[in-house]
């Protein structure tokens, strides 16, 4: 009796348990399964530049062997005609010989706002012919409008944008067309007084006349190393005058007392003052970190403050940078990517004094044998830690050669974020073409919620990566505006989801000769509403904003939020106690 | 009766299987010493842009040598340091793993394999090789600290720490396992027992630059603020350094690439070293006769060995090559000054300036010419404008140091010396200057501190009791 009876209850345990079993696989270990596909080796970006439209390809004319020739190649994100979707700006570089084959100049590609670009060059008007570098995007006249710097290896080229999908050329009466060898650039109200101001990098003093005969491996032809020149270039810091016209203040600023071949250029607060500070990678100098005194000058502390040279004393080659808060302690942090033979450097910040963690990071040593130029941090794939993408390529010829069709070629690196502020390199990036890379520029360009990269290889084809990674997690993205509806240069923003504190910047200059989308992207793992959201405006004033839902894109109007209530963000004349700091501060100050 | 055969016939088969297996290991013994192992294929330069001449005709050599005995491990080794010297990785790297196959009781073959691994894109492979091969050459030094340096960059600190001390128990004597060590405390927070390592590595060899820099930060954690600036800046510029082994010199002796003897002999420039980089300067002058930029370089090696007759001489050759270059004709007015002619001196440093305007150290040339025939305002003049162009040289403040000096401007004296100390910490002369101007304006703290920095620059210096009993007396 008892075992007939007991049957039954065996038969049922056994299909809840097999139940269970099913629920289990299709609840839990189903989605975890798709969560780690890329884990096993799915690439992460799908390579789509021809079929969005971006069919650009960017030259430097016949090879022979002038320097400029092997930096060149910039790149923009931006919304120039404010219909919410980036557009794309690509910096040509041409034929230096003046009497060399014709240039085909800048290309504008505007987001149709579904993903694809069609050119609207002619009729925006923002074909330079110069031998281009670099550009940066801000609205330095404060009309709610994205205007557009440009850099070249001869004067430079202010875009004002009038607003109805063309742009004017204001160089001369702005006063900002810089007659050198620009490279990367950047907007920042560096005065706070409510205007952008404008940050130039410059090189070398290079001209034709003063090129020389360089040898690489084994003793054959290549390009010189800018040292070869012995003529570093200072940089050039414009005021905004508020109307319309910019000053040259980089002698009275102090920018003419220290200054190496300038690559990259990163604007944050980096000592917690308030005030927006400049950060410059020079290309085998010393880096300047100009601190900001509040007065209209600034004085370059990097050396006292751990981040001229790395940690062995060498300056290295310097090329692209970001500032980016990667432990979310509220100070920005430093990378930036290097020649071959160097590690890509990781500055870890404390309050204002550096110290290189390159090696604690894991960024170091898989750097070695490429040569890094744009870079950036961003949640390729939504588990709420930042990722990092290297564009790389070379600057000489080189043992081993990836590519033997083009010397200067490299693989691209990307890596995904860990825990405890590590990386590791992910085997597949979908970007699997042995470029030479230059400019990186990253945003969300079909607006779906995840980062996707453009980037530029020299004498190449443009490459636009589309992000594939991001549809395991959820995801926020915030634009940050001023009263204007202009995008809040300099802003920082804290966000709260679940338990996960994240920082982020308002910029659009970092990585190498690039222009970025100026909205801020989270990524939230599981998480499907953000708690809060704190910003921190350039002026030092705090606004709360919030909750939101996830996987939705939202603006944050500057006078639209609320007082933050509890413990405001950190950001400029807080508290600081940990160790050393106070022994550092005081370095710090006595540098002054 | 069935006993015996029985007993017999194993021991009798047990002898013929012996004899068999002793025929038959004769036999495979014979057929493989009689077969010599294929030699390693030889290791030519992979295709893909030219080749220095001097490079091409020394890699020639070696094949040669190679090809006459290419089971010769040496003749391997040594064209792998040739590749090594030159920059030619992945061939280094396989030519060293020939080398080893052949002779696998030589740990420097392998160890050198490791660093063309390194250089090639191997970072993993090569920290494997470093460590298997410090497993089975425990003593090697070198190895040891290239160990040490690569767990350092994999984030190893405590592994390196341990690699570190084993260097310093080998070499007490060489500074670099005081610093790698000293970084390893520096990375775990003991800034006091890094500075105590880092000071050791220094009291070896002061020109460490990477022991300074690290020294700077240690002092920084420890509060220590104006010895940190002083260190820091001291360190600044430092250059990868390897504990040196058997084959370093004749690495050395292997750079024969023109671009690499030229880096090689301005380094030696940079770091004080003027004969030696006459030498190199010399090779290469033979390669490449007629090249003004190597003639200068030379001529400068020259002077700064007190052969300035000799710098002259080539510098006016060089003139008649290049006449559109300022480097020369800045290089005479140097030459000049030297050879106490200032008159011609000056005519070279107007060729120079109208040559290259915008080159601030052709300002100061004049500028010092100028000053050496008493026209100090005009020198002042030439200062500003070479510092207009690049304020960051900071011979411009020394120079402008002793010019305001001269012109009886000693606040102005003494805030240059101060700026030219700061960005240079170990130019004595800086350092004398400011002593001198703080002597004269009666400012008894800062002549006591210059003199102090004099002192730890040159403590056997004759001039310094000079300048002790000066100090001395506005002390008083």
């Amino acid at each position: 009796m008892s075992g007939r009876s007991s049957r039954p209850l065996v038969v049922w345990a056994g299909v809840v348990a097999v139940a269970a079993a099913g629920l289990w696989w299709w609840l839990i270990a189903m989605p975890q399964r798709d969560a780690r596909l890329h884990e096993a080796g799915s690439p992460w970006f799908e390579e789509v530049a021809v079929a969005s439209g971006l069919a650009f390809r960017h030259e430097r004319g016949p090879q022979r062997y002038l320097f400029p020739e092997i930096m060149s190649g910039g790149a923009g994100l931006l919304d120039y005609d404010g219909d919410g979707d980036l557009d794309a700006y690509m910096v040509q570089g041409g034929d230096l010989m003046p009497s060399g084959s014709a240039v085909a100049g800048n290309r504008l590609y505007r987001n149709r706002g579904d993903g694809t670009f069609e050119e609207v060059t002619v009729a925006a008007g923002t074909g330079d012919t110069g031998f281009g570098m670099g550009c940066t995007a801000g609205d330095y006249d404060g009309d709610g409008n994205t205007d557009l710097y440009v850099t070249n290896v001869g004067p430079n080229v202010l875009y004002r944008n009038r607003g109805d999908g063309t742009f004017e050329d204001v160089t001369d009466a702005a006063g900002v067309g810089h007659p050198g060898w620009g490279t990367s650039c950047a907007f920042v109200d560096y005065d706070t007084d409510g205007d952008l101001d404008l940050i130039v990098v410059n090189y070398v003093r290079w001209s034709i006349a003063v090129e020389r005969e360089c040898s690489g491996r084994g003793g054959g032809r290549d390009y010189c190393k800018p040292n070869n020149y012995n003529a570093p270039a200072p940089d050039t810091l414009y005021r905004n005058n508020g109307d319309g016209t910019f000053t040259d203040v980089s002698e009275p600023a102090g920018l003419r007392r220290a200054f190496g071949n300038g690559l990259g250029v990163a604007c944050a607060d980096y000592d917690l003052d308030g005030l927006p500070d400049i950060y410059v990678a020079n290309d085998g100098m010393p880096n300047q970190l100009w601190i900001n005194l509040g007065d209209g000058r600034f004085e370059d502390r990097a050396l006292l403050a751990g981040c001229a040279v790395n940690r062995q004393g060498m300056a290295e080659a310097g090329m692209g940078v970001a500032a980016v808060d990667l432990d979310h302690d509220g100070d920005p942090d430093l990378f930036m990517t290097h020649l071959r033979d160097e590690t890509n450097t990781f500055y870890r910040n404390d309050g204002g004094v550096f110290e290189d963690t390159s090696a604690l990071t894991r960024l170091g040593a898989p750097s070695i044998p490429d040569t890094g130029f744009g870079m950036g941090f961003a949640d390729f794939d939504h588990d709420g830690r930042l990722d990092l993408y290297v564009a790389n390529g070379r600057v000489g010829r080189w043992d081993p050669t990836p590519n033997p069709a083009d010397p200067y070629g490299e693989r691209d690196q990307l890596y995904r974020g860990l825990d405890a502020d590590r990386f590791e390199p992910v085997g597949s990036s979908g970007s699997n073409d042995i470029d030479n890379s230059r400019a990186a520029a990253f945003g969300d360009c079909d607006n779906d919620g995840d980062i996707d990269i453009l980037v530029v290889s020299n004498a190449g084809p443009v490459r636009l990566l589309r992000n594939e990674a991001g549809r395991s997690g959820h995801w926020v993205v915030f634009r940050v505006v001023n009263r204007a509806g202009s995008d809040a240069l300099g802003a920082t923003v804290q966000l709260q989801a679940g338990q996960r504190l994240q920082r982020r910047l308002v910029q659009s200059a970092y990585s190498y000769c690039a222009s970025n989308d100026p909205r801020v992207h989270f990524g939230l793992a599981g998480e499907t509403e953000v708690t809060s959201v704190i910003v921190g405006w350039p002026d030092g004033t705090q606004e709360a904003f919030g909750p939101f839902a996830a996987d939705a894109i939202h603006e944050l109007r500057r006078g639209a939020g609320r007082p933050p209530v509890g413990e405001p963000m950190r950001q400029g004349r807080t508290q600081r106690s940990r160790r050393g700091r106070g022994h550092a501060r005081r370095a710090l100050a006595g540098a002054s | 009766m069935t006993g015996q055969p029985t007993n017999r016939r194993p021991w009798r088969i047990a002898l013929r299987w012996a004899g068999l297996l002793v025929v038959l290991a004769a036999v495979i013994w014979l057929a493989y010493a009689g077969r010599t192992p294929a030699a390693p294929a030889l290791v030519v330069p992979r295709p893909g842009g030219e080749i220095d001449p001097a490079v091409a005709r020394m890699i020639d050599e070696h094949v040669a040598r190679i090809e006459s005995g290419p089971r010769d491990a040496r003749a391997h080794g040594m064209l792998g340091i040739l590749y090594e010297a030159n920059g030619f990785w992945p061939e280094a790297q396989q030519s060293f793993a020939n080398a080893w196959s052949l002779d696998d009781a030589e740990v420097l073959w392998p160890y050198h394999m490791a660093i063309a691994m390194r250089q090639a894109g191997d970072f993993a492979g090569s920290l494997t090789q470093l460590e298997q091969l410090a497993r089975q050459h425990p003593d090697f030094a070198p190895l040891q600290h290239q160990l040490g340096s690569a767990r350092l960059e994999a984030g190893e600190i405590e592994e390196a720490a341990r690699t570190f001390q084993r260097v310093i128990d080998m070499a007490p004597q060489r500074p670099e396992g005081y610093a790698g060590l000293g970084d390893t405390r520096l990375r775990q927070g003991d800034h006091a027992g890094a500075a105590e390592l880092l000071e050791k590595a220094i009291e070896l060899d002061p020109s460490y630059r990477t022991a300074h820099y690290l020294l700077g930060l240690a002092y920084r954690g420890l509060g220590r603020d104006d010895a940190a600036a002083r260190e820091l800046a001291l360190g600044v510029n430092a250059l990868v350094r390897y504990m040196p082994d058997a084959l370093t010199a004749q690495k050395q002796r292997l750079s024969v690439g023109v671009s690499g003897r030229l880096v090689d002999a301005d380094t030696l420039l940079e770091y004080g070293r003027p004969a030696e980089a006459a030498v190199i300067l010399e090779q290469v002058l033979a390669t490449r006769p007629g090249d003004a930029r190597v003639m200068n370089s030379l001529a400068t090696a020259y002077i700064r060995t007190n052969q300035v007759q000799r710098a002259y001489a080539l510098l006016l050759e060089a003139d008649q090559i290049d006449s559109t270059s300022y480097l020369t004709p800045m290089n005479l007015a140097v030459c000049c000054l030297t050879l106490n002619r200032p008159r011609e001196a000056l005519d070279h440093a107007e060729r120079a300036l109208t040559r290259g305007p915008s080159v601030s150290k052709v300002h100061v040339v004049r500028a010092v010419v100028l000053a050496a025939l008493q026209r100090f305002a005009e020198a002042h003049a030439a200062l500003l404008e070479a510092q207009r162009l690049d304020a960051r040289d900071p011979q411009i403040h020394a120079a402008l140091g002793e010019v305001c000096y001269r012109l009886t401007r000693y606040e102005d004296s003494r805030h240059h010396y101060a700026t030219a100390v700061k960005l240079m910490p170990d130019s004595l002369q800086a350092h004398v200057g400011l002593c001198e101007v703080c002597i004269t304006l009666g400012d008894a703290a800062g002549a006591e501190a210059a003199l102090a920095d004099v002192r730890r620059l040159a403590a056997d210096n004759p001039q310094v009791q000079a300048l002790a009993q000066r100090v001395a007396q506005i002390g008083r």
